[in-house]
């Protein structure tokens, strides 16, 4: 027994190993408030510093079994990623914007503008599965429990050909592939995330997902939106039900109605306090979230993780997309 | 419950290495902190945070300390804020403050900088020379041609050559020029630098050569008060502020992504809101030309009231509207009329538009070319 463990034996299930979220809404705020005050004097640099502790503090006021996560990526790292994403990025715009220039010359502007939108498909098929790739290992890289680290195995290439695959199915069946290529890309994702030396595994059915979803949609169309946070539920149980870890399965207890709760909730808050209250409500949604996911088995599961840690995964895709999102919302407002 | 199988001064060790914590006894001296037959350094101790029951210890190393004593971690506080110097002591000081004067500190220091980085903003387009709004003037001008057909009627063309030399004033900075676009949208815009667009839409829903008037007199307030330029900036502090007032997402938590779109819809309420004040500013300053011009300042209101009539239940709350009410403008023009009897007159210098403006406004035919019915979304 650890010393966790023995303090927490009140709330531990029985039929499982289970979540706890510590997080307390006024320490929470505090570490918000100092990195907004932060980010605001250095005009936004300290942002990079602030999303890493207001991580920290949500990974390792989350335990399992007793133990917690924690956060390991750095302000430095995902600000030095974000200015190469930035260079990248610019060097493209400008490629795009030059190219632009001389297919109009060219061709005039309808055909012009096709002919550039045609030359960017595979660019485009190319470079969003990069980032999708990047962000997951690199997120995964930086996350620990029990002070091993998790990681990402996944290879760029199998992700581009699915990524590559689904886009053209979903335009030919006019979205209706969009479960099978969800569930797809779920499995990509978990059968190819590890701690240490141990695996998840995800057994999903795309025809499952695809009923799950059809059915979501169309009773969220004829309810106005109502229905959405029940099928939000049930999809997100349906992907835990799903998965396992080293052969043991997840469970997720959450109900539609508490999702309802929950984003209502969440909405009022966010709303009423122009997003200054975002801690109480991530807070809520760590708590009742986590608080429903149990994993069936007993501690052995855990025990003997040795650490493998990925030395490449670096924060270039998380600030290649964030360069992306900074240019367009400058583009924006140009 | 079964009882611990530790003393209260019994911890574990995390290594980094193995899932499995190792039971340590540490202790405390004046080299450092000994756990496990090592002995780090204060000053590699990143961090002592308290977490449900538990206090984790975070050295340099990567490892980390998980200890129960309440007892002992206030005894290693102790020693660190004896190490503590500069920065670190003030950070120190500034963490053990109670969250109100935190709270209150923090509004105070961080309002008052937000006001002035915000102003500075706001100030921004003074130092932007003129030939920008031109430059982007004629940049946009020439999108708008390549997506819609324009009118050039010559009694239309006239009509907008008179509209301009009576509402412009010696001390303008810009050339005015009036384009008529030929497509139905009830609308009127303007672009920096000079350019007004009316769309045929408008002119068909006026009933008197002064609506139109007063629409240019109110475009060109736009252009000459550089609204364009300034809203630029506004626009620019509003997003700047707001990205950095929100931005707690979470890593791997999708969900916790869209508390922050909720977040922006805030932003996006007080940039709707500054749009109002320059329509405000616009309406002014269109008065101020028409009286200039001695034009009725009653046709604008008219034409306004109309055209929202003709859109009822499409305008939604006045708070969520780039323009103010057109009942609320209607009101301040007939207060202005009150003010200014020459106003409530009609230009003879109009006199001939005005017999003929039943024709002169549908002198326009219905656009045939692919640019009307095809609009690309960009």
């Amino acid at each position: 027994m650890h010393l966790a463990q023995a303090e927490s034996e009140p709330n531990s299930q029985s039929e499982g190993l289970s979540f706890e979220f510590h997080g307390q809404n006024g320490k929470f705020f505090e570490i918000y408030l100092k990195n907004l005050l932060m980010t605001i004097f250095t005009l936004g640099i300290y942002s990079f510093w602030a999303r890493v502790q207001n991580n920290q503090y949500v990974y390792r006021n989350l335990l399992f079994h007793g133990r917690s996560f924690d956060f390991h990526a750095t302000g430095k790292e995902l600000f030095v990623g974000f200015l190469k994403g930035m260079g990248i990025v610019a060097v493209g715009v400008l490629g795009i914007g030059l190219a632009s220039t001389l297919l109009t010359k060219a061709f005039g502007p309808l055909v012009g503008t096709i002919v550039l939108w045609v030359a960017l498909l595979p660019g485009y098929l190319l470079a969003v599965p990069f980032l999708m790739h990047g962000r997951m290992r690199f997120r995964l890289a930086r996350t620990s429990w029990s002070n091993i680290r998790f990681r990402f195995d996944g290879e760029y290439k199998e992700l581009a050909i699915l990524f590559a695959k689904s886009v053209l199915l979903m335009a030919v069946t006019l979205g209706l592939y969009a479960p099978v290529y969800f569930n797809n890309l779920q499995k990509y994702y978990t059968n190819h995330s590890a701690i240490g030396n141990a695996r998840f595994e995800y057994h999903g059915s795309s025809e499952d997902l695809f009923w799950l979803y059809l059915k979501g949609m169309l009773l969220s169309i004829v309810t106005l939106g109502l229905y959405y946070p029940w099928f939000l539920a049930s999809a997100t149980r349906y992907a835990l039900d799903k998965t396992t870890f080293e052969g043991r399965s997840f469970s997720c207890s959450l109900t539609g109605g508490r999702m309802f709760r929950l984003l209502l909730g969440n909405m009022l808050i966010i709303l009423c306090s122009f997003g200054f209250a975002m801690p109480i409500a991530i807070n809520r949604f760590m708590r009742v979230f986590f608080g429903s996911v149990v994993l069936h088995s007993d501690e052995s599961v855990l025990q003997g993780l040795l650490s493998q840690v990925d030395p490449k995964a670096s924060a270039l895709a998380g600030g290649l997309e964030q360069a992306a999102e900074a240019l367009d919302a400058v583009a924006g407002i140009l | 419950m079964p009882l611990p199988e530790f003393s209260d001064r019994m911890a574990e060790l995390f290594d980094g290495i193995s899932s499995d914590p190792v039971p340590v006894e540490p202790s405390l001296s004046e080299e450092g902190l000994s756990v496990g037959g090592r002995t780090f350094a204060y000053r590699q101790i990143l961090s002592v945070e308290r977490i449900a029951f538990q206090f984790r210890i975070q050295f340099a190393d990567g490892t980390v300390l998980v200890v129960t004593d309440a007892a002992f971690v206030s005894e290693l506080e102790l020693r660190l804020q004896a190490g503590r110097s500069g920065p670190g002591f003030w950070l120190h000081r500034w963490s053990s403050l109670p969250l109100w004067k935190q709270l209150l500190f923090g509004a105070l220091v961080g309002g008052t900088f937000v006001g002035l980085v915000y102003a500075a903003f706001l100030q921004v387009y003074r130092l932007i020379p003129d030939r920008y709004d031109r430059r982007i003037g004629n940049k946009l001008d020439a999108q708008v041609m390549e997506f819609f057909d324009t009118c050039d009627a010559p009694e239309l063309v006239s009509f907008g050559h008179k509209a301009v030399e009576v509402l412009s004033l010696p001390e303008d900075r810009f050339r005015h020029r009036i384009v008529v676009i030929n497509d139905p949208t009830v609308n009127a815009l303007a672009l920096p630098g000079g350019n007004i667009y009316l769309f045929r839409g408008i002119l068909e829903a006026s009933e008197s050569p002064e609506e139109i008037l007063g629409v240019v007199a109110h475009e060109i307030a736009h252009i000459e008060r550089r609204h364009g330029v300034q809203q630029l900036g506004r626009t620019t502090a509003v997003a700047f502020l707001s990205s950095l007032a929100i931005g707690a997402d979470v890593e791997g938590m999708d969900m916790t992504d869209k508390l922050e779109t909720l977040g922006e819809i805030g932003s996006t309420l007080l940039v709707l809101k500054y749009s109002r004040g320059f329509e405000r500013e616009a309406d002014l300053e269109g008065l101020r030309r028409m009286r200039n011009a001695q034009l009725s300042a009653l046709g604008l209101g008219r034409l306004l009231v109309r055209i929202e009539a003709g859109h009822a239940g499409d305008f939604g709350p006045s708070w969520l509207s780039t323009h103010p009410k057109a009942i609320e403008r209607l009101r301040r023009y007939e207060q202005e009329l009150a003010s200014s009897p020459t106003m409530a007159r009609p230009n003879p210098k109009f006199d001939a538009e005005r017999a003929e403006w039943a024709r002169i406004k549908r002198s326009c035919p219905e656009g045939r070319s692919w640019k009307t019915h095809l609009r690309l979304p960009w």
